[in-house]
């Protein structure tokens, strides 16, 4: 009798198209749909790692951006002035 | 379905399957100093003579907070405790690094002068809150830098909501320990014990190993210091020789330390890209190390914490990655104050000492406080979060936050202090 380890390492063996394969003949196929879970939950967590990495391999980009930008400063600060002193647009008049 | 994906072939191997990593970064693109850049020399001549550059500039801090501390000592004829006698409300205290490191945008500054006053004859308990106030008014720069991400509504409240983690986290640790150190005087205390092992006469080895360390950089300084002094004293009265032996060692100050973090950075840059790669995946702890490492690398908080912003607004990274590195960041600025404390000798060394350790234990104790107690732990994340979506929902919320934090909560305490005292 296969104990649930010698299962998972079965599991785990079985190259993607061959899961696939089992998936759509098993009666049951509850443990091989958490495999697949599982498989793509490592992956996008693999996908979000390499960005992070290539991320990282801008560094010089990131330390430039990392200064403070005073020109981006004065224009936030003038467009929130602009937003909180703007009168809301009077209502169409000839619409009534 | 297919699961067929090649993703892991772009895996960075520094955290998984031991790989080399990638080739340390071309460090010419990274924007040097114009005194450097302008010196016609490059590739290992080049390198030796920014390496020597910082080795001057790192002699000069040191000179600088000696001069501070003999122009206070000579400004105030020691009765600097009379003087500052409206410092002595902590709240005051506080507030006065709250705004002293805006204005400087570098708590390094505001505690290397510290450090300096208080070998000068500043009283320990009216620097520590300049100490604690120093780390909140080094968040504005951070919160400055999001501000570049304004054009796009997801990016800012990302970058926002990176540089507002800072923020939370230091109202946190301030609301922790400014009431305990009012009361108990803990940081005091362990800041007095520390040097006293580190520069007492009966403190053992380490003891020994510091107060050589420090008498051999007093001696290289000393001369570079005393020179100004007996310059300024000679040209005028005591008091006003005093206050310009501060404003020249303030100036200084302020020129070195912006110089040796530019320079380091152009120097490190491919270490820093490397410390970062490994922190990857490795968890909290690891985060908070690498932001420590960073920050002393570049001798600069501001760097770091500004470094995070748009590593979040990429949208790669999530405020529980960027967190412990911030965390670490406000550990590795305390290094600054322990160099620039190197500056004297004797028992203005043991005053000096202590106040660079009060701001080291302060950030040790403040990110173990509030890393290991978990109701603690989440606030400033969730706190950083609320606000970040305020910010990308309106903009007035984000210069309300900036003016309420480090202009309208000020007023505010030290009003409130002084009905009650």
């Amino acid at each position: 009798m296969e104990t649930p380890d010698s299962f998972d390492a079965a599991l785990q063996s079985l190259t993607d198209e061959q899961l696939l394969d089992h998936l759509a003949e098993s009666d049951q196929p509850e443990l091989l749909q958490a495999e697949v879970r599982r498989r793509l939950q490592r992956r996008a967590d693999d996908e979000l790692r390499a960005q992070q990495h290539a991320e990282i391999s801008r560094m010089v980009e990131h330390l430039e951006q990392s200064r403070v930008d005073w020109q981006a400063v004065r224009e936030f600060l003038r467009e929130t002035f602009l937003e909180f002193t703007a009168r809301p647009e009077e209502p169409d008049q000839d619409a009534h | 379905m297919s699961l067929d994906n090649s993703t892991e072939r772009k895996i960075y191997s520094a955290s998984t399957n031991g790989a080399p990593l990638p080739e340390e970064q071309d460090t010419t693109t990274v924007q040097r100093p114009g005194l450097i850049a302008r010196l016609p020399i490059t590739g290992r001549t080049r390198k030796i003579v920014e390496w020597l550059s910082i080795v001057a500039a790192v002699y000069i801090l040191i000179t600088a907070v000696g001069v501070i501390g003999s122009g206070f000592g000579a400004a105030t004829g020691g009765q600097a405790e009379n003087l500052f006698v409206f410092a002595q409300n902590p709240v005051v205290g506080l507030v006065i690094g709250v705004l002293a490191t805006v204005l400087t945008q570098s708590s390094s500054t505001t505690t290397s002068i510290v450090v300096g006053l208080v070998a000068g004859g500043l009283p320990l308990e009216t620097a520590i809150p300049i100490l604690l106030g120093a780390n909140l008014g080094t968040t504005m720069t951070s919160t400055l830098v999001s501000l570049g991400a304004a054009g796009d509504r997801n990016q800012f409240r990302r970058a926002f909501s990176a540089a507002s983690v800072h923020d939370m986290y230091n109202i946190l640790s301030i609301a922790i320990f400014f009431p305990l150190e009012w009361s108990f005087g803990i940081l005091e205390r362990v800041g007095t014990w520390f040097a006293g092992i580190t520069t007492g006469s009966d403190g053992g080895i380490i003891a020994t190993v510091f107060t050589a360390f420090g008498d051999a950089v007093s001696a290289v300084t000393d001369p570079g210091a005393d020179l100004i002094e007996a310059g300024a004293l000679a040209a005028l009265p005591d008091v006003w020789a005093g206050i310009f032996m501060i404003g020249l060692g303030v100036a200084l100050i302020l020129m070195v330390i912006k110089f040796i973090s530019n320079m380091l950075k152009v120097l490190l840059v491919g270490n820093v890209e490397k410390m970062f790669h490994k922190a990857i995946g490795r968890g909290p702890i690891s985060g908070i190390f690498s932001g420590l490492l960073i920050t002393v690398m570049v001798q600069s908080s501001s760097t770091t914490t500004s470094l995070a912003v748009p590593l979040a607004a990429s949208g790669k990274f999530s405020l529980w990655q960027i967190y412990p590195f911030t965390v670490g960041a406000n550990v590795g600025t305390t290094m600054t104050a322990m160099i620039a404390a190197f500056a004297f000798t004797g028992g203005e060394a043991t005053a000096a000492m202590t106040a660079a350790a009060v701001h080291l234990f302060y950030n040790i104790f403040s990110a173990v406080t509030i890393f290991l107690i978990p109701f603690l732990r989440p606030l400033p994340v969730r706190g950083a979060t609320w606000i970040g979506s305020l910010g990308a929902k309106n903009k007035l919320y984000v210069v309300a936050w900036l003016a309420g934090l480090f202009v309208v909560l000020p007023a505010l305490m030290i009003g409130i202090s002084a009905l009650f005292s």
